[in-house]
């Protein structure tokens, strides 16, 4: 009696095994893909991209389905990144947002892809894609108008540059650097100086004193230099414009002063030798113009060289 | 094939990737680039008597001509001299425009509606009918318009930049170039296709298109007394067999255009060529985008370009440091 029981249970469970048992099956699936992601992303965590590349295959070849790919596409692109592979990187995610159009990653990564090698105009439609269908923050708003900054269109860069710089609350120093020279460009020379007043020390008096310049007010760039210098007097960039303006605001014993001190600090600096020579020449320290332009010469390797070289034929 | 186009794609790339420090973003990013920035500022704040003297010269081209547009937005949005201009056919129209004061902004805003605007109807529909049928050349009637409102009654002294365009006597040859009076007359002779339209008559004189005689006009901005030429330049591509009167016609004015275009050019200091080759003269669809060609390309030479004024002007400029 209790054998025929038994049997007829296990006939009565028959149907709920049979449905219980796919869904077993592919928890035991999960899992086993679980382990496999688990492992890939170690082997990236340790930079030990060969591995991923292999791991990355070994699973795609168990055939998982998409939703457990798409953690894989992503390591084996950055690995191909990180390998200097750029045009399989790039490979991985053009095939991943063909196949994911609503994961913000991969076309993040296709944009920057592009970005980097300079294929603005691509780039531009990716991130502008994204800022319509994602809430981005302030970094993809500033690559779309570094894209656009690259292009030429100015306007447009600069209702990004704007709307990037609200979101970070103008504390990226990048991103006011080139909200300022985009503004320049636009010939908007009192937003600029505005914007440039928003940026902390020393880039503040660089930024002020290139609107200047770009202004044509070169006394007011030095003034701006010279405040920054004093409290920054090891800061090339600053030193360089106040090397150049001293020597443009006709101040030519000052600016052979600081391109000697300069070239203490840099013996090797093309600009500081270019403006010893001029300056040099406007002294009537020719002899020692002379000497420097021969170094320039010897040492010298782009346009700076060129352009005393003209100079100097005109002037012997 | 298809592997072919792969590898070139991933070469070209490698390359861009390769090049990406070159497309920096920060402008002033190391010495050369400051030296410049000072530089640059400093020779273009001088007035154009004491520097070298800028002609912008604007080829021909019908629809690719838009392209001069993007090339003129770059070269002002970068502060680059533009003291005089010079222009032939299109670049006639575009040149005598921003000579006349209209903003960039503008002539932008004619490229977006060139397609939509009534001046295309001139190379299409029945007035086109009209000339096969009657073997009667058009008087097109939409491109005069367009010119008379937008430049009628402005005399070539009451311009704010200097300009010059260039057209061809029908019956002798000559190039003529326009300096003064009556700048819709000029322009519009200029603009004048022949063997489509009818020539204008002028001082016992029929006019056409000077981009017979002169596609990229050098001369003509050195006649106005520029000392260094800047060229746009709207090369055609006349690798297609053209299949009816119009087209061939075009291709023989084309091919034309560019020989006399190669002899121009090495009179010129810079050059820009915008990419503009797969449009046709009366591709007026494709104005906006010839335009952002002309952009893109002007962009990517504006260092090159500010570079090569420099080095060309300081020897002159140097007295007034």
């Amino acid at each position: 009696m209790k054998k025929r029981h038994g049997i007829f249970l296990a006939f009565l469970l028959l149907p709920s095994f049979s449905a219980a048992f796919p869904l077993f099956y592919s928890s035991r699936k999960q899992a086993l893909y679980k382990s496999k992601i688990a492992e890939i992303e170690k082997n990236f965590a340790s930079s030990e991209c060969e591995k991923v590349k292999s791991n990355v295959n070994n699973y795609f070849n168990l055939k998982p389905p998409s939703e457990f790919r798409k953690k894989a596409y992503l390591y084996l692109g950055r690995c191909y990144e990180k390998m200097g592979y750029s045009d399989k990187a790039l490979s991985v995610y053009k095939i991943a947002a063909a196949l994911y159009p609503h994961e913000k990653e991969f076309h993040k990564k296709l944009a920057d892809m592009y970005f980097d090698a300079g294929f603005f105009k691509k780039s531009s439609e990716i991130y502008l894609r994204l800022i319509q269908e994602y809430t981005c923050g302030w970094e993809i708003t500033m690559k779309l108008a570094l894209c656009y900054l690259n292009l030429g269109f100015y306007k447009k860069a600069e209702k990004r540059l704007s709307q990037a710089a609200e979101l970070n609350g103008y504390k990226d120093r990048d991103l006011l650097k080139n909200y300022v020279q985009c503004l320049i460009n636009l010939g908007k020379y009192g937003k600029a100086l505005n914007i440039a007043n928003k940026m902390g020390p020393p880039d503040k008096y660089v930024s002020l004193a290139r609107v200047y310049i770009h202004k044509g007010d070169f006394r007011s760039a030095l003034e701006e230099v010279e405040k920054g210098e004093k409290q920054f007097p090891h800061k090339k960039d600053l030193l360089l414009y106040e090397m150049l303006l001293n020597f443009f605001n006709e101040k030519y014993y000052k600016a052979y002063a600081k391109a000697g001190n300069f070239l203490e600090k840099y013996p090797f600096s093309e600009a500081a030798m270019t403006i010893k020579i001029w300056s040099g020449y406007k002294i009537g320290r020719k002899r020692e113009a002379q000497q420097t332009f021969l170094l320039l010469q010897k040492k010298g390797k782009g346009w700076l060289k060129r352009l005393s070289e003209r100079l100097n034929l005109q002037e012997r | 094939m298809k592997n072919l186009f792969v590898s070139l794609h991933v070469v070209f790339l490698l390359c861009g990737i390769s090049l990406s420090h070159c497309a920096s973003i920060n402008e002033t990013s190391n010495e050369e680039d400051i030296f410049e920035e000072v530089l640059w500022a400093k020779i273009v704040s001088m007035p154009a008597d004491k520097r070298l003297s800028v002609g912008i010269v604007l080829s021909g081209g019908g629809a690719r001509g838009f392209a001069h547009t993007g090339v003129l937005d770059i070269l002002e949005k970068n502060h680059f001299p533009i003291d005089m201009i010079s222009g032939t056919s299109m670049g006639a129209v575009i040149g005598g425009l921003y000579a006349s004061g209209m903003g960039v902004e503008r002539i932008w805003k004619f490229a977006s509606e060139a397609d939509t605007k009534n001046v295309s109807k001139d190379f299409k529909g029945f007035s086109f009918l009209e000339l096969l049928i009657k073997n009667k050349l058009i008087s097109p009637k939409y491109i005069t318009a367009f010119v008379n409102d937008n430049l009628g009654g402005k005399k070539f002294s009451e311009l704010k930049i200097p300009f010059a365009c260039v057209s061809m006597d029908f019956c002798t040859g000559e190039k003529i170039i326009f300096t003064r009076g009556a700048l819709s007359l000029a322009v519009r002779a200029s603009v004048n296709l022949p063997g489509m339209f009818e020539p204008i008559k002028y001082r016992h004189r029929y006019l056409v298109d000077g981009g017979v005689v002169d596609f990229l006009p050098v001369d003509a901005a050195r006649h106005l007394g520029a000392k260094w030429i800047l060229s746009s330049w709207v090369e055609s591509d006349n690798n297609v067999l053209p299949r009816n009167v119009f087209s061939s016609l075009l291709q023989v004015i084309d091919i034309r255009g560019k020989i006399l275009a190669q002899k121009s050019a090495a009179r010129s200091d810079f050059i820009i060529k915008p990419d503009v080759k797969d449009i046709k003269v009366a591709d007026f669809n494709k104005c906006y985008e010839a335009g952002n060609k002309g952009l893109i390309e002007a962009k990517k030479n504006i260092k090159k370009a500010k570079r090569k004024y420099i080095a060309d002007s300081l020897p002159f400029v140097w007295r007034f440091f």
